[in-house]
């Protein structure tokens, strides 16, 4: 068992500086910001014999907290969908809020791309940026959706990473199996795997067939329609919970006893069987694996092989 | 002994390093501290400064100066997130894409035309003044040019006349009025028009010449509506004794590329640098994918042969719409019937022919199904595709020069200044407006007896039509200040209803506004709709915003009002 706290700070981290357009070239890179990760490393591992069996246990548990402590001459950098801020963790998600979806009957005025909100449509929130009493703190809304309305909203640097690894043995048989899990994170979802006919020649996946309608007013998916920059915008009704717990690896062993191996003058033979990415518990949409996030890379395979090995 | 030697030999060493040994310039590659002092450096700097006039906004490969009037009335692109330019609806904010790429691609072209300028005096004596001159004048050409789209895109904007060695400066730099850049440009557009020669051949053609200086000039003045500085622009290329092409369809094909008329188009070499709006426009029968679309209300503003518009003419059949019209309409618009690249296009049936090996046969129409990826309006774009890329499968890797200047827009410069000079009569407008018409045998226009008014119609309908998709029609709707009127519409039409294929609806004339856009009675009953609305205020989106990230690097930079 090993428990370990840490805090590193990293300075002098490298960064392109932000030349003004205006100048026509670009800016050289710098030594510019720093950020503090804090975290914890927890080990726990056990061997115990009983005879025949015997079991073999290691688990591990990290977290990481990532803060920007320090951004050079920056109040903030915003890059995408992302901020770096000092205080919060680098790239967190910056994003407009919202309020569930647009039920029947209900009105709002908050045109976004060139779309007044119908039911169905996800209802974004105006944020208080006007000030208007002259305080420095603002509280009155404008009226309209703007850059300015985005808040931080989540991070998708993982946290809470958790493995286990299982080894059992009884007699000729062996076992193990390998589970690995993310207790927080935050995908946000972009793009033709989210938005149904995004780009209009893209399909429509099983999990958006909960989509609203007037009968359907708790569905998981705004209402269906072609071109709608209004809905397949990043916000945060986008962005999903990440976490997941995997059976990554799991092997069902049996080694040929001795006695039958000396006649044939081989020294090991094992039977096995191996699965890989069997089971996952997680909540993400259908098709959606939380291991690769932005959902745009190769998925993760599930295998079954078998073998046999022969060792003379 | 040993020793001796030794210390001779370290001796011999250091002394050898005088300071001019140790000033060594690479051979091989200019060097910061001397480019700039050969011929040959400043012709490769010259040759750079042609990579502004490669403004390309995404992964489609095209021209954005040309694409721009696919945000018009006259040409829209595919109604969604993706292709749809969002000042149409009035959706664009300082973040959009296109405006932080735009004012990236001229402040870089600003750069090095101003490395050039201020570099090049330093080596005044190197070389011949006649050379001088003219790297000089290609620098401010471009710089000018430069500054002319981010001001009239942008309206004020930052001027910067030098090389910002010292980048610190540019944090606090703020905007200059539009007309103090004009009047500088403009100046710098004269020395040009001294210095560059009548023409370029061989390996040189394409570079910007006498005849484009002044061509740059006169938009520029018309834009700004300097009217008198507009017709001597003009007026001085028309004296350079340059004639339009005779054939209007094939000026913008391969064959037309290095006519005279063409007073600077956007070259193109093989594998290296090429253009792809014959994939970007084209028909779904040929590899294209139609992402951009003329419009209704531009066809339906094409006169009839008889010189008349289709709301007047006798020979306007409604149910042959696209016969009888101006020849331009057919060179410029796919319409459905025409024949293009062996491929009948045809709009409203699943099966369309097409010629292969010289056999005529059936095939599958793409183009047929309305969903999100054929045309809505019923039209494609056919100026500037070349059958020959189709031939050749190169409609994504076409050579087919992008012409950006034409001897056709001086004429029509000239036109429009005389109009609003009150000058525009009989043997001016014989000498733009009738010269070419009689190119495409279209009647002469007659203005005796005309108002003002009515001439400035006549010259912008010329004008609206002659450069239909070239980029001139998003200006042209802004500077003339009536976007807000014809760019507002809820109901955009797009293709004819089945009711009116099968003969129970018949098809009426329509009407046109003062603004020159057709209008029909019932026209939801006649036509499809397209799922987009045009929306335009007034009050901001006559100018792009400045970007967003620039304001946040420089915050001394305000933004256009509205955004």
């Amino acid at each position: 068992m090993s428990a370990e706290y840490y805090i590193r700070n990293t300075s002098d981290i490298l960064y392109t500086e932000d030349v003004p357009l205006l100048v026509g070239l670009n800016g050289p890179k710098i030594n510019a910001f720093k950020v503090k990760n804090s975290g914890i490393d927890l080990s726990l591992s056990s061997f115990k014999k009983f005879g025949d069996f015997s079991y073999e246990v290691r688990v591990n548990f990290d977290d990481v907290k990532n803060e920007v402590t320090d951004l050079y001459k920056k109040k903030e950098w915003i890059s995408g969908n992302t901020i770096s801020k000092v205080g919060f963790s680098m790239w967190s998600y910056y994003l407009f809020d919202t309020d569930g979806l647009l039920q029947k009957g209900e009105t709002q005025s908050l045109t976004y791309a060139g779309r007044t909100p119908v039911a169905g449509d996800i209802k974004y929130v105006d944020q208080l940026t006007i000030d208007t009493n002259g305080d420095g703190i603002p509280d009155a809304r404008d009226g309209k959706l703007l850059a300015d309305d985005k808040v931080i909203v989540g991070s998708p640097i993982p946290r809470y990473n958790f493995s286990a690894e299982i080894n059992l043995k009884y007699k000729m048989f062996d076992l193990s199996v390998f589970f690995q899990g993310v207790g927080k994170q935050d995908v946000l979802m972009t793009g033709m795997p989210a938005w149904a006919f995004d780009n209009s020649s893209g399909n429509i996946q099983t999990w958006m067939t909960d989509y609203w309608t007037p009968e359907n007013p708790g569905a998981s998916y705004p209402n269906l329609g072609l071109s709608n920059r209004y809905n397949y915008t990043p916000s945060n009704y986008w962005l999903r919970d990440g976490s997941y717990l995997r059976l990554k690896n799991i092997q069902v062993g049996f080694n040929v006893p001795d006695i039958y191996l000396k006649k044939l003058d081989i020294s090991a033979i094992r039977f096995f069987v191996t699965g890989q990415n069997l089971l996952t518990f997680d909540k993400m949409p259908k098709g959606w694996d939380p291991e690769t996030p932005n959902n745009s890379s190769y998925p993760i395979l599930k295998t079954i092989s078998g073998g046999l090995n022969i060792t003379f | 002994m040993k020793n001796i030697f030794r210390i001779l030999f370290l001796i011999l060493l250091f002394s050898a390093c005088t300071k001019d040994y140790l000033q060594k310039y690479p051979l091989d590659k200019p060097s910061d501290q001397t480019f700039l002092s050969t011929p040959e450096e400043m012709e490769v700097a010259s040759n750079a400064l042609y990579n502004g006039l490669y403004w390309k906004w995404n992964w489609e490969n095209t021209s954005t100066f040309f694409a721009l009037d696919y945000g018009t009335d006259i040409g829209i692109r595919r109604p969604e997130n993706a292709y749809t330019f969002p000042w149409v609806y009035s959706g664009q904010d300082a973040s959009t894409g296109i405006f932080r790429n735009a004012w990236s691609v001229f402040y870089k072209n600003i750069e090095r035309a101003n490395y050039i300028i201020e570099k090049l005096p330093l080596s005044k004596e190197n070389v011949d003044e006649g050379f001088y001159n003219r790297i000089m004048a290609e620098a401010l050409w471009h710089r000018a040019f430069s500054y002319f789209y981010l001001t009239e895109l942008f309206g004020d904007v930052p001027f910067i006349d030098k090389v910002l060695f010292n980048y610190n400066e540019a944090y606090s730099y703020q905007r200059t009025s539009k007309a103090t850049i004009v009047i500088s440009i403009l100046k710098d557009l004269d020395f040009c028009i001294a210095n560059l020669p009548d023409a370029w051949g061989g390996a040189d053609y394409g570079r910007v010449s006498k005849a484009t200086a002044g061509a740059l000039k006169a938009r520029i003045a018309l834009y700004n509506e300097k009217w008198d500085v507009a017709a001597n622009a003009a007026q001085t290329v028309m004296g350079l004794g340059i004639d339009l092409a005779p054939d209007y369809e094939k000026l913008f094909l391969y064959e037309g590329n290095q006519k005279p008329e063409v007073l600077l188009a956007i070259q193109y070499q093989k594998d290296n640098v090429y253009q792809s709006f014959p994939t970007i426009g084209g028909s779904l029968n040929v590899g294209g994918w139609s992402i951009t679309m003329p419009t209704r209300s531009l066809v339906d503003s094409y006169e009839c042969m008889d010189g008349l518009p289709i709301s007047e003419s006798p020979i306007f059949d409604p149910r042959n719409p696209y016969e009888n019209r101006d020849p331009r309409l057919k060179a410029t618009i796919l319409t459905p019937g025409q024949w293009f690249c062996k491929s009948l296009f045809n709009i409203y049936d699943p099966i369309t022919s097409q010629i292969v090996n010289g056999v005529t046969v059936a095939i599958k129409n793409q183009d047929f199904t309305y969903t999100g990826i054929t045309t809505f309006t019923g039209f494609l774009q056919k100026k500037s595709i070349d059958p020959k890329d189709v031939y050749d499968n190169t409609i994504w890797n076409s050579q087919n020069a992008t012409i950006l200047f034409r001897y056709a827009e001086v004429l029509l410069t000239y036109a429009e200044a005389k109009v609003e000079l009150n000058q525009f009569d009989q043997s001016v407008c014989d000498a733009t407006i009738n010269k070419i018409r009689s190119r495409v045998n279209m009647p002469a226009k007659n203005v005796g007896g005309l108002s003002q008014a009515q001439k400035r119609s006549l010259v912008r309908q010329e004008r609206k039509i002659e450069l239909a998709l070239e980029g001139q029609r998003f200006f042209d709707i802004r500077r003339w200040k009536f976007a807000e009127h014809i760019m507002n519409n809820d109901y955009l039409i797009g293709r004819y209803k089945q009711s009116v294929l099968n003969g129970s609806l018949s098809v009426p004339r329509p009407t046109f506004d003062e603004w020159g856009i057709s209008h029909y009675l019932n026209e939801k009953d006649l036509f499809e709709a397209i799922p987009l609305k045009f929306k335009f205020n007034k009050d901001r989106d006559y100018l792009w915003p400045i970007p967003q990230t620039e304001i946040n690097v420089v915050p001394t930079l305000d933004q256009n009002p509205g955004y």
